[in-house]
């Protein structure tokens, strides 16, 4: 039931307490957002999480598996994938390209399959291909395949980094500030787009700041504030929290 | 404005002065009163202009590259000797700088060591043959894997490290190969090199014939782009760029990078010792002045010169730098001046190289 | 008894020896070290300024004593020689940092690195063609003349290279701990973006941080001109991948790494080729840079990489 548990999670850079004994559980399913006002730890939660960084204590346990310590490439093995508070799309690699290279570790051509192009090779690849088109469908770029994706306007490409996170098939993404510098209408776009893909049984993580976004979307809010956790709840309960009010005046649209 | 240009190059004459004299400054001056405002405003009218990225229309593509393939195949009946020496040299400099561009233009690896092991797999030939009587067949595969495995182990320690630190322990690893080759007497015969070795025979025909050699090297060029490119638009390659492009978010997104640039690593290696084993074939003599950290520097020079990544954009830089001191044969005292400073240039107008930069994707 | 005094007085004249290169190696260090902390760059081409100080100390003295000056007073002549080595290669250093680097700042890191290389390049060629690619030879002043203590000798050539490399130490020290300037380049190696945010000149800091390593390097380069006699165009390389060996050993960044590295470093490289092997001389600063580099890159006194 509980897809992902975080136990006392805590790191420290030096003498910095940048996340201090968060705990958390996240509901199989669910849209989970992380709110808090800058620098409350949030985005070093997600590095933890995904393996960027070790955490200085705590655990993480990701069904069941304790994934505390293991390698970014070994976690999203397991199914946990993100996207970037500032975008970190292969730039110079075209749209469709992006998404292919994220199919990556559930494909396994290797060298002798690369020359020689036999069947097992050229199979895999056109299956790529057309799952690569598919994210591409469900994020609305399927026109821009063949773009490189530094030329994509800037929705377009958290969009794409959405695409791209999605086809590492994983079950639980973690989402950074996605509707970051978006208008109210590319807002509501990827509002519609993340309930989408719960409706595609993914659960989402997500770190936010636009309080529309994270009241409209969310079944489940965590408040962090200074490295600590100081509510969680319904997203009705967490509007009236007295501590979260004070923490931080929300963006009230 | 003028003024500016005049002190500019008084300042560069004075520094010249105590090295050749007043004279020789003199002269300096004069002429940089004159260079430097000239290139001023020919830099502020090309900063205009932008230089369009070559348009290679597909048609033209093809066309031009059956026209050179056709021509690649008579060469030999249409040149002398020494031309003929010259495109064999720069054969093997293809094989070496393809190999480095997947080290430095796709995993982003700064192999300041590269040629290592070219001598490796040089001198690994030149050993089986001369101590062992091996010849170059039964020796190829062997070369190639030690080279291979030495790739891998130097890769395993060197990768942990950041970029420029990178780059220095690999120059460390290249210059203290180049020692042992010099002062390893009893094993490698120093600096005077090992002599008689046997070209490669293909049914009972030597090659040391040069065109026979020529068509000998030809076919392994043809074969290591073959190979290259589709390891290249594969996911293999795929990974590797997206290694270069972004190590976190490749991380993230499923790819081992350690591996892969592991990978990366050997498979330039491996490159590297086939260049080395028809390198000695083919000079039938291998010694440690071959292989030195210049050499590294000019490999890498033909990779960054063609542009990271790109395969014809590094075959044309191979070509081009072992054309260019042929072509300048006269003014060759400055070759390494113009290395120098071309290098300098390079980095700070056109890093993309001539066929690099924005836009090189891998098709499948 | 009379074995052990020996091998002793042997070991204390390595150590002399040690002190002596040590000293040069610490001062080319502190450049590398310099410039890394507030670059993060690798100066490929900071042995070729040492290189340049070598050639430019037998130009000068050449010239005074083609004038006369030498036979009129060698101090005087030595003095001035340093003192236009020290500009010349100030201003060398300076240049190439305005040319070769600065259009790089934002580059990806790798870019200036290389650029580096093309410079260095660039620099051992220069020199090549202009003064020759045999040998130059410096005139001998000072010969063996020296004292003995405790059954060892030092040469006066020693001792002044030894004190020199001192004082410019302590020097550099209490100019980066004490003065205006020193305490603006601490600043920027620590947090560039900070220190121009308090109105800290960046260019200006960078340019001198080249002007001081130049000059340091000068010095170095003049005194070993003097010590070996013999000058080529490619000691540079050699002793530019040793002092970048010492600076990391003490922990690239660090000023106080660089001066113990440098030392240290001389050390190893006098009693290696006295107890072990002279043969390989050359090759004790690679395999310690490469060990170091991959045990601990930080240093000995470094931060953490």
């Amino acid at each position: 039931m509980y897809l992902l548990e975080v136990r006392d999670l805590s790191k420290h850079f030096g003498g910095i307490k940048a996340v201090e004994e968060v705990s958390f559980r996240v509901k199989e399913g669910i849209i989970m957002s992380i709110i808090g006002p800058n620098g409350a730890g949030k985005t070093t939660i997600f590095n933890c999480l995904t393996g960027l960084t070790k955490p200085t204590k705590g655990r993480i346990y990701f069904s069941n598996t304790n994934l505390t310590g293991l390698p970014p490439h070994s976690i999203v093995r397991l199914g946990i994938s993100r996207t970037f508070q500032n975008i970190r799309l292969f730039k110079e690699m075209s749209v469709i390209e992006n998404v292919m290279v994220a199919q990556h570790h559930r494909t396994h051509s290797g060298l002798i399959g690369s020359i020689t192009r036999w069947k097992k090779f050229r199979d895999e690849e056109k299956i790529i291909k057309e799952k690569s088109i598919e994210y591409l469908e469900l994020v609305g770029l399927s026109d821009y395949a063949d773009t490189i994706s530094a030329n994509l306007p800037y929705g377009a490409q958290r969009r794409l980094e959405i695409a791209r996170a999605l086809a590492t098939e994983p079950s639980l993404i973690l989402l950074d500030e996605p509707t970051a510098g978006m208008n109210p209408q590319e807002t509501s776009e990827i509002m519609s787009l993340i309930k989408n893909l719960k409706e595609l049984g993914k659960t989402v993580l997500l770190i936010e700041h636009d309080m529309q976004v994270v009241m409209g979307i969310s079944d489940w809010i965590a408040v962090l504030d200074h490295g600590v956790k100081i509510a969680e709840g319904l997203p009705a309960n967490i509007r009236r929290d007295q501590m979260v009010i004070e923490a931080y005046l929300g963006k009230e649209h | 404005m003028r003024v500016r240009f005049i002190l500019i190059a008084l300042w560069f004459s004075i520094l010249f002065l105590p090295f050749k004299g007043i004279k020789a400054a003199a002269i300096l001056f004069i002429a940089l009163s004159i260079i430097i405002p000239f290139t001023n405003s020919l830099l502020k009218h090309l900063k205009k202009a932008k230089f369009p990225a070559i348009p290679l229309t597909r048609y033209l593509l093809l066309v031009t590259r059956y026209l050179l393939l056709l021509s690649l195949f008579i060469f030999p009946f249409i040149t002398t000797d020494y031309f003929i020496d010259v495109a064999i040299l720069a054969g093997i400099y293809i094989i070496l700088a393809l190999g480095l561009n997947v080290v430095v233009g796709f995993a982003g690896l700064l192999n300041l060591g590269f040629v290592a092991f070219y001598a490796i797999g040089a001198y690994t030939y030149a050993l089986l043959n001369t101590k062992f009587g091996l010849d170059f067949w039964s020796a190829l595969p062997f070369s190639i894997g030690l080279t291979t495995v030495a790739g891998f182990l130097l890769a395993i320690p060197a990768l942990r490290l950041r970029g420029d630190y990178l780059a220095i322990v690999t120059l460390g690893f290249g210059e203290i190969v180049r020692l042992i080759l010099n002062n390893w007497d009893s094993m490698t015969r120093g600096p005077n090199g090992i002599s008689g070795i046997a070209p490669p025979v293909i049914m009972s025909i030597s090659l040391s014939k040069l065109s026979f050699y020529y068509y000998f090297v030809l076919l392994f060029v043809i074969l290591t782009v073959f190979i290259t490119r589709r390891v290249y638009s594969s996911r293999i390659g795929r990974a590797w760029v997206a290694i270069r492009e972004d190590e976190i978010a490749s991380s993230t997104m499923g790819i081992n990078t350690t591996m892969y640039k592991l990978y990366a690593f050997a498979f330039g290696a491996f490159w590297a010792g086939f260049a080395g084993v028809i390198f000695a074939g083919k000079m039938q003599f291998v010694s440690p002045e071959s292989f030195t950290f210049m050499e590294s520097v000019l490999i890498l020079i033909m990779v960054i010169l063609g542009g990271l990544g790109s395969i014809p954009g590094v075959i044309l830089g191979a070509i081009i730098l072992v054309l260019l001191p042929e072509i300048l044969r006269e003014v060759q005292l400055y070759r390494m001046l113009a290395l120098g400073s071309g290098l300098v240039l390079l980095m700070i107008f056109r890093p993309q190289g001539l066929l690099g930069g924005k836009g090189v994707s891998l098709r499948s | 008894m009379v074995f052990f005094l020996l091998k002793f007085s042997v070991f204390l004249q390595q150590l002399i020896n040690g002190l002596t290169l040590g000293g040069v190696y610490a001062l080319i260090a502190l450049g590398y070290t310099m410039v890394y902390g507030i670059l993060e760059l690798i100066n490929f081409a900071h042995g070729e300024i040492y290189m340049l100080g070598a050639y430019l100390g037998i130009v000068f003295l050449g010239f005074f004593t083609a004038i006369g000056l030498t036979s009129y007073s060698l101090p005087l002549s030595l003095m001035l020689t340093f003192l236009l080595s020290i500009i010349f290669c100030s201003s060398y250093g300076f240049t190439i940092e305005k040319i070769a680097y600065k259009p790089l700042r934002k580059a990806p890191r790798l870019s200036p690195l290389i650029s580096a290389i093309g410079v260095s390049i660039f620099l051992q060629n220069y020199i090549m063609l202009t003064q020759g690619a045999t040998d130059k030879v410096f005139p001998h002043l000072f010969g063996i003349a020296g004292f003995e203590f405790m059954s060892v000798r030092m040469t006066y050539l020693q001792l002044f290279i030894i004190l020199t490399s001192t004082i410019l130490m302590i020097s550099l020290h209490l100019f980066v701990i004490k003065t205006r300037m020193g305490k603006a380049m601490r600043a920027v190696a620590q947090d560039k973006t900070m220190a121009s945010l308090v109105g800290i000149n960046i260019d200006t800091v960078i340019s001198m941080t080249f002007i001081i390593g130049s000059g340091l390097a000068a010095v170095a380069g003049l005194m070993v001109a003097m010590y070996y006699g013999l000058v080529n165009y490619f000691i540079g390389y050699i002793a530019g991948i040793k002092a970048f060996t010492a600076a990391v050993l003490g922990g690239i960044g660090s000023i106080p790494g660089a001066m113990f590295g440098g030392i240290l470093l001389g050390l190893v490289e006098s009693l290696g080729a006295s107890y072990i092997s002279s043969e390989y001389k050359d090759a004790y600063a690679f395999i310690i840079l490469i060990i170091i580099l991959l045990l601990k890159p930080g240093g000995l006194f470094g931060r953490a990489v």
